[in-house]
């Protein structure tokens, strides 16, 4: 999804981009490289608990505060947030952009409402009532599947399924499992990650829903007609099951599991492993199994 | 001392380098292929010669409302149906004779680009802003930035039809023009893109360069040139005639061929006015080139650009080395789009509330 371009651009012109004073000789970078790995002409960010200087020259370091450096051709800026301002150094200046454009082997039915810049990768599938406003990114192998909208700038990594058929299914006299047809849609705000491997079941009348901002890891299963606020991160593994509402800005950490028809408030974080089986409360911290309120935390500021 | 230390730091992509290293070995440094170049950014002992121009900024127009934002610099606004936007003022390579080279640099956030263009279409600008120049610094070495404020243009300021980009990057780095660059001419539909290069020497135009300016007419883009007349750089019509030869085989437009500014510290890189309009005469008398290709001589002064035509300088003082100039703009007018701005000290309103301005020639050898 992302390809390193190495380039020259010299530490002046870096810290101009981030308004910064560059500390030491304009060396010229070329590219980015974790810390303990830096070569010369590249960059990374200081490390908490490192204690010793890369023995290399002309190379640049983000530091959260000067540090008095002995040997020449270590150039620093000085950052309030070394990680922000790195992933912007590095998504400006060394990450090239992949391409727009519908891959031949993608399939795209006819009735689908495409926006600008739209990437859609080998083997993906894109259904007539889906709709994709501008600047999305589908990678290979994913599944839009029945009526679905996605917002601006959002990214469906690897081999998901958006609108899969939900897990629904009645018993009739006999016992016998019948499925309930499903008919509702997805709709996923802007800005919206999904990772790979990720099913997003449709609703089975009305809609799921992914707010703005919703950032969801690989390997996580959302049921039918669940609701997920704004913000809100879902790690690896977590399942949620049908009609469930998560609020804003929660953190659902790896391998949790979220009952059906449970409502979660507002920046809740709900712990590792945690099995959650009745509502919770906004700003709680939930876990174990079955989960359990253990603390409650500030408000966010706004 | 080092005298760098109170002038433009010397900066050169190593692109250039090994482009001024080529050509003196080929050519030898007294050639005028290399002169032709690397006069433009080399530092020079000339720099620091004294002289009349005393200057270190040349003419102000910064708007600093904008909407939520207060900003320093970053946004002018002379004209009426145009605003220009300055989102970086770092470029990969630095030009001895930079315009803006004494300005404070500031990199616009996301944030502040996405006031601006909610600014360019509200309901008091929408009616007259049609076109935006995005300028610097060079906008190509931060495109993500650049496609993020287009982006922000085509949704919140739709009666913007012209986006024009100002570059040196496909003659200072072209290996740095991408597909991330590419992007921002991508899929905008209603948008007609043109990119505004400044090419002083023929050489400049590179093979790499060349590939690049195809790859963006392929895309669509309109390209221009508007260059300027520097002593030692393109002050012969040789040069002139090669260069603009050049441009026209490759499809750029020839706009403004423009007089070096009076900026301290480049004294050395100008004319006099009457020189530049002997050479761009020159260029047609006698059919050396096209009319078609034949850029407009003009000046920018502390109130914006000015074409020189036949009546367009209407007095002299000092011996003739200052000059004042006639020009059709308006302060009620100018007002009424930027209330920030502020008549410069070098002008006078004539009868017709059309305002004059004086301009420090230059001198020829």
């Amino acid at each position: 999804m992302y390809t390193l371009a190495k380039r020259n651009v010299y530490a002046s012109t870096i810290a101009e981009f981030l308004n910064a004073q560059l500390i030491g000789d304009d060396v010229i970078i070329t590219h980015p490289t974790t810390y303990s790995d830096m070569v010369e002409h590249s960059i990374s960010m200081f490390e908490a608990g490192i204690q010793q200087f890369p023995d290399v020259k002309n190379i640049l370091i983000l530091v959260e505060k000067a540090m008095d450096i002995d040997r020449p051709g270590i150039s620093q800026i000085v950052s309030d947030n070394p990680r922000l301002d790195y992933f912007r150094i590095v998504n400006e200046f060394y990450i090239e952009n992949i391409g727009q454009g519908i891959h031949e082997s993608a399939v795209v039915e006819e009735g689908a409402c495409i926006g600008r810049n739209i990437f859609v990768d080998k083997g993906s599938f894109i259904s007539k009532d889906s709709v994709l406003s501008n600047n999305i990114k589908i990678m290979k192998n994913v599944i839009l599947n029945g009526k679905i909208s996605i917002g601006n700038n959002s990214i469906v990594k690897y081999g998901s399924v958006i609108g899969s058929e939900g897990y629904s299914f009645v018993l009739d006299e006999d016992n016998i499992p019948i499925h309930f047809p499903q008919i509702g849609g997805v709709r996923i705000g802007k800005n919206v990650w999904i990772g790979s491997n990720t099913t997003i079941e449709k609703g089975f009348l009305g809609e799921t829903v992914l707010g703005d901002n919703v950032k969801i890891d690989d390997l996580v299963h959302i049921g039918g007609n669940c609701q997920i606020g704004s913000s809100t991160m879902i790690t690896s593994g977590v399942v949620i099951a049908v009609n469930s509402t998560i609020g804003d800005n929660c953190w659902l950490a790896p391998n949790s599991s979220i009952s059906n028809d449970i409502v979660i408030g507002k920046n809740v974080t709900i712990g590792m492993g945690a099995v959650v089986l009745k509502d919770c409360e906004s700003n709680g911290v939930y876990v174990g199994n079955p989960a359990k309120l253990i603390k409650m935390k500030e408000s966010p500021k706004k | 001392m080092n005298v760098q230390d109170d002038l433009f730091r010397e900066k050169i992509s190593p692109f250039l380098r090994k482009k001024l290293s080529a050509l003196s070995d080929a050519l030898g440094e007294d050639s005028s292929e290399y002169q032709g170049i690397a006069r433009q950014y080399l530092y020079s002992s000339e720099e620091i010669q004294p002289c009349e121009e005393i200057n270190n900024q040349h003419y102000i127009a910064d708007v600093t409302q904008i909407e939520e934002d207060n900003l320093e610099h970053g946004v002018e606004r002379l004209y009426r149906r145009s605003i220009v936007v300055e989102p970086i003022f770092a470029c990969a390579t630095h030009c001895r004779y930079c315009l803006r080279k004494n300005y404070k640099s500031k990199t616009l956030s996301e944030r502040s680009l996405l006031n601006i263009a909610k600014f360019c279409g509200n309901d008091q600008n929408k009616g007259d802003l049609y076109e935006i120049l995005i300028t610097g610094g060079d906008p190509m070495i931060i495109p993500k930035r650049i496609n993020y404020f287009v982006e922000s243009l085509v949704q919140h300021a739709p009666n913007i039809k012209i986006i024009r980009i100002g570059t040196r990057l496909p003659m200072h780095d072209p290996t740095r023009i991408d597909h991330s660059v590419f992007s921002i001419f991508k899929e905008k539909s209603g948008i007609k893109f043109e990119l505004a290069l400044q090419v002083n020497h023929p050489k400049e135009l590179f093979p790499e360069t060349r590939a690049v300016i195809r790859e963006f007419q392929a895309l669509g883009v309109t390209i221009y040139a508007q260059n300027v007349l520097l002593k030692g750089v393109n002050d012969d019509l040789n040069t002139l005639i090669t260069l603009y030869d050049t441009l026209r085989k490759l499809n750029v437009e020839s706009h403004y061929l423009f007089h070096c500014i009076p900026m301290k510290n480049i004294h050395h890189f100008r004319t006099s006015i009457k020189r530049g309009l002997e050479l761009t005469n020159g260029l047609t008398a006698g059919g050396k080139i096209s009319g078609r290709a034949k850029p407009m001589f003009s000046i920018m002064t502390d109130i914006g650009k000015i074409t020189l035509y036949e009546d367009t300088i209407i007095d002299r003082k000092d011996n003739g080395r200052n000059l004042l100039l006639k020009t059709h703009y308006s302060l009620e007018e100018r007002h009424y789009w930027n209330p920030d701005w502020k008549l410069p000290e070098s002008c006078i309103l004539d009868e017709n509330g059309r305002i004059c301005v004086w301009y420090l020639d230059g001198e020829d050898d």
